[in-house]
């Protein structure tokens, strides 16, 4: 019986690679667009504040609050990206393991 | 930009030695009540607390029992969990230490500061709510 092992790693790495790369399309791309509205969107925030502030609707103490509060929802912005990239490992494990249980399953029916 | 960069770094590095629990229903339920029971007390923060230290010592319990919930979960819901000691936090800066500073009269509080702080209670419950989501439901 002749197995050609070499072809059926090339088959599994080609095969891992392609669901990686499927399921990590966008991603990155989206994280960042998501960040960075998020950041767009803090200017506007602190101005605000420091309006207020200046018109004594907020007092020193207010302002120094409102800051520290929203850098602890920036803190979980970017745990919420952190958990997305981990959700996303998570796709990519799966489909990879996937992928090789497929091409390992068609080499055994092969060799049967 | 630097700031993004610093953002995604941070969620690489973190998501680099995590892992996720799933969906759950249970969690997804109960913020989005918490969110809303926070917007309603928080929007009566300019009266005294005394007109609502029921509601204030509610709200708290639900919030440090949800707490309990994630930290519950174990490792894989690590990420979550860390989300809600952030805003539960009596020390910290969001939720926990508003509702302490105001039933303590440490602090009268102003319209201005009190909507300003009620829209950052919203955007944390949204980023839990976010993440909840996103979650495998398998």
């Amino acid at each position: 019986m002749n197995i050609d092992t070499t072809k059926i790693l090339e088959q599994m790495k080609a095969g891992a690679i392609d669901a990686a790369q499927s399921l990590a399309e966008g991603f990155v791309e989206e994280a960042e667009k998501d960040a960075g509205e998020f950041i767009d969107l803090t200017a506007p925030k602190i101005r605000g504040y420091l309006a207020a502030l200046r018109s004594k609707n907020i007092d020193e103490d207010d302002f120094k609050r409102l800051m520290l509060a929203l850098i602890s929802v920036t803190e979980m912005k970017a745990l919420t990206l952190a958990g997305l990239a981990a959700q996303k490992i998570k796709e990519i494990e799966a489909a990879i393991v996937k992928s090789l249980g497929d091409i390992a399953g068609g080499a055994l029916k092969s060799i049967a | 930009m630097k700031k993004i960069v610093s953002l995604s770094l941070f969620a690489v590095l973190f998501a680099g030695c995590a892992s996720m629990s799933n969906f759950d229903q249970n969690s997804y339920n109960s913020a989005t009540e918490l969110k809303s029971e926070t917007a309603a007390l928080v929007a009566h923060a300019t009266e005294p607390a005394s007109s609502h230290k029921d509601e204030i010592d509610a709200l708290r319990v639900k919030l440090n029992g949800q707490l309990a919930y994630e930290r519950g979960k174990g490792d894989a819901n690590a990420i979550s969990a860390k989300q809600w000691e952030i805003l539960v936090d009596p020390e910290g800066n969001l939720l926990g230490n508003f509702l302490n500073d105001w039933q303590s009269a440490r602090k009268v509080y102003s319209t201005t500061y009190v909507q300003e702080s009620g829209k950052l209670f919203n955007e944390a419950f949204d980023e839990i709510l976010k993440l909840e989501g996103a979650k495998s439901r398998e």
